[in-house]
């Protein structure tokens, strides 16, 4: 019987040096396993970059990856977290079009999202959210109708929690799907 | 004081400031300006081969025979992608290889210019560490690093990639450090103490109170020179020893409480053992796939401690009940005040069933066991046999009988055929008053058979021993076994040896049978210079016994299967 499997957050820090992100990322390749949601930025410390990504293994295999990328000469951190205790939050600019007499119906939509507009133009709106995975996925399925001309949606950073606690803002949004939800709303 | 000096002469300076008295390499245009430095450091002796490969196990034979890193150099592009087998062989072996290579001038780089590849790129996996050095400002640190990353800790490969335009550039060279290299990074806190001790106490107690206890000894004790802390501890606890390909060496093989190999080609006996051990202490090894067979069917009732260097073998391929992380020799010398004095007589008559006679019958009189005999008798004490990789590897790990300390080089991990005769000549430096012979079979020796030119002009007097059978015979053995009797590509064709040895200059022998063995191995090792014997060994022999791959440690192949036809 196969050991029981998770989604799991793995982050590597290491000097802001390309070969450096090359050897990482060479060193999660090898693994053969399946990564998604690939991400790369600054850290609080300069010169520093995490690269995080999701892995979907058992226990030890996630723990065999990390240990894989501990190896690293360069490794200044490496952390592994159940995704269930970490923060997850994806980024979102979408150009959507403006219907001649569908504004209002876009706006509720943009509102509902808690969507910041970056740019206005008669026909077409440049709009940028934040939110988890499935936040995202709503609010592009709310977006479809209208007709989205151009979107850019960065990975899932992820932040490990303190005390494991869930993080929720739905409290502010009792109509809306939270953009902290774990699950897409039906 | 402080000199002007370009970069490449620096380079020559910080490998004579680590130590480095030998270098293997080819020289190449991107690395001219090294090779225009190297004579005026007296100290650093240059070792031309004739194939970078060659190069790169060489230090590395350099490097597992002495304990110090081995250092070899190329020229940019094919130069440098011709080290790359002897990296990854480096590098699986844990073996503290130092590579330089030439890399076409800054400028130039990305712009694919004559003889330019992304060395660094290539070797990302193979290595422990690459680094390119961007200007000569940065070469006294990162060579020094280099060093100290290829000894520190677990010992591996490291590549430095310099392009030719650094090593011309001029800087004030000082011979004072100018930073310390990085040492390893070990657990040394007094917190990770009291945990050592914490799990000292465990694993004594475990194998206080095993009924069916075992050592397993690998590669880590030759490289922590544990060999006194762990016989001391076999001999306190009476617990029988099982040394892997690596480890031999690392523990006497006549001493009564030593079983032999485990794994693929273990004998029976071993991997019974193994099958009905309760207790497994595992020692600077990382159980891999040709030790444990499959792994969910290894020792089924063993708790396993495992002893290892790097904190990320531990769990790896195996479960353990307790992980010791550090240095073999300290830990086993602390481990030996915990345990209790203890004797295993019952285990070890119980083991002694377990025994069979070998299953191998050679048609003729050229048994492996009776060439090996003779090599070692004749050779005498001090004696290292550097083995290649295939059959003949099995037999020479397994009846040569080694007592003395890491007396036994092999490329376990990768398995790289043509590692024996190059990597030899690395041993002779290191060890050069003694005896090296260098065994192969007749494939594996063709892959490297050049080097006979070095060994003429460097006056390396390396002992080859070819076990010829006209096949790539491990090969050969497994299309036998599983693949219907098939021999696709496996028959091959060879020289006259011993012509080939006299056109090189060098004295050659051939034996035919074994009333030949004697005499030829005789005059080969008497003859100062190097030496080749050829040994026409039956065409089909096999190496019993064996786990299929992938199979358990209780169920070996004992005897070839009947001839099927290939389907």
């Amino acid at each position: 019987m196969s050991a029981p499997q998770a989604t799991w957050i793995l982050s590597v820090c290491f000097p802001d040096d390309l070969l450096c992100l090359n050897r990482a990322v060479g060193i999660l390749r090898r693994q053969s396993l399946p990564v998604s949601n690939v991400a790369l930025g600054p850290t609080g410390r300069p010169g520093t970059l995490r690269l995080s990504c999701a892995l979907a293994a058992d226990r030890a295999t996630a723990e065999r990856t990390a240990n894989a990328l501990r190896k690293m000469t360069e490794a200044r951190e490496v952390t592994l977290h159940a995704e269930a205790d970490c923060v997850m939050r994806e980024h979102l600019l979408v150009r959507v079009r403006v219907p001649p007499t569908g504004l209002s119906a876009l706006l509720d939509t943009v509102s509902l999202f808690q969507a910041t507009i970056v740019e206005e133009r008669p026909d077409e709106l440049l709009l940028e959210a934040t939110g988890t995975s499935p936040f995202m996925v709503s609010f592009l399925r709310a977006l479809e109708p209208f007709g989205m001309i151009d979107l850019v949606r960065g990975a899932s950073l992820a932040l490990p929690l303190p005390t494991g606690r869930a993080v929720g803002d739905s409290s502010r949004l009792p109509a809306a799907p939270s953009r902290n939800a774990r699950a897409v709303p039906a | 004081m402080t000199e002007l000096l370009s970069g490449a002469h620096i380079l020559c300076r910080l490998l004579e400031e680590q130590g480095v008295e030998l270098v293997f390499g080819y020289p190449g245009g991107a690395i001219m300006p090294f090779y225009h430095a190297l004579p005026e450091s007296p100290a650093l002796r240059h070792i031309l081969v004739r194939h970078e490969q060659a190069a790169a196990h060489a230090a590395d034979g350099y490097a597992r025979a002495s304990g110090r890193p081995g250092v070899c150099v190329a020229t940019s592009g094919p130069g440098a992608t011709n080290l790359v087998t002897g990296l990854a062989t480096a590098q699986m072996d844990s073996s503290p290889v130092v590579a330089l290579t030439g890399q076409v001038p800054r400028a130039m780089l990305g712009r694919d210019a004559f003889q330019e590849t992304d060395v660094i790129g290539i070797t990302l996996p193979i290595t422990k560490h690459s680094v390119m050095v961007d200007d000569v400002t940065e070469m006294p640190d990162k060579v020094r690093e280099a060093f100290a990353i290829a000894t520190s800790g677990r010992p591996g490969p490291v590549l430095i990639d310099v392009p030719k335009d650094v090593q011309n550039q001029r800087m004030e060279w000082s011979a004072a450090p100018t930073a310390s290299g990085r040492g390893g990074r070990r657990a040394t806190g007094a917190g990770a103490r009291a945990s050592t001790a914490v799990k000292l106490l465990e694993a004594a107690q475990l194998l206080a109170e095993a009924q069916r206890p075992l050592l397993m000894v690998g590669h880590g004790v030759i490289l922590s020179h544990a060999y006194a802390e762990v016989q001391a501890l076999a001999e306190r606890t009476g617990i029988p020893v099982i040394t892997t390909l690596l480890g031999i060496s690392a523990f006497p093989a006549s001493h009564p409480l030593h079983l032999g190999m485990p794994g693929m080609h273990g004998e029976v006996h071993v991997n019974r053992a193994i099958q009905h051990a309760d207790v497994i202490l595992g020692i600077g090894l990382r159980f891999d796939d040709r030790v444990t067979g499959n792994t969910s069917a290894f020792a089924p009732q063993a708790r396993i401690i495992h002893v290892d260097l790097d904190p990320t073998e531990i769990g790896k391929n195996v479960p353990v009940a307790v992980a010791l992380v550090g240095d073999a020799r300290a830990i086993i010398a602390e481990l030996l005040e915990a345990v209790t004095p203890r004797r295993c007589d019952a285990w070890l008559d119980e083991i002694r069933g377990y025994q069979r006679a070998r299953h191998e019958t050679y048609r003729g009189d050229m048994a492996p066991e009776r060439i090996l005999e003779v090599l070692r008798e004749g050779s005498g004490p001090g004696t290292t046999v550097v083995s290649d990789v295939g059959q003949h590897q099995m037999w020479v790990a397994k009846l040569y009988g080694y007592q003395d300390r890491n007396s036994h080089i092999s490329s376990g991990g990768l398995g790289t055929m043509g590692f024996a005769v190059p990597a030899a000549m690395g041993v002779h430096f290191a060890r050069p008053t003694r005896p090296v012979w260098a065994i192969s079979g007749d494939g594996g020796f063709q892959m490297n058979m050049q080097e006979m030119a070095t060994m003429v002009q460097e006056g390396i007097p390396v002992k080859m021993a070819i076990f010829n059978n006209g096949y790539l015979g491990m090969v050969r053995q497994w299309q036998q076994f599983f693949h219907g009797r098939r021999y696709s590509a496996t028959p091959i064709w060879s020289p006259d040896y011993v012509k080939l040895a006299e056109a090189y200059g060098i004295a050659g022998y051939r034996v035919e049978h074994a009333g030949q063995i004697e005499e030829a191995v005789t005059r080969a090792i008497r003859d100062p210079g190097p030496a080749l014997v050829e040994f026409l060994i039956e065409q089909e022999a096999n190496v019993f016994p064996m786990i299929p791959p992938g199979g358990s440690l209780s169920e070996p192949i004992e005897s070839a299967p009947a001839a099927v036809p290939a389907s």
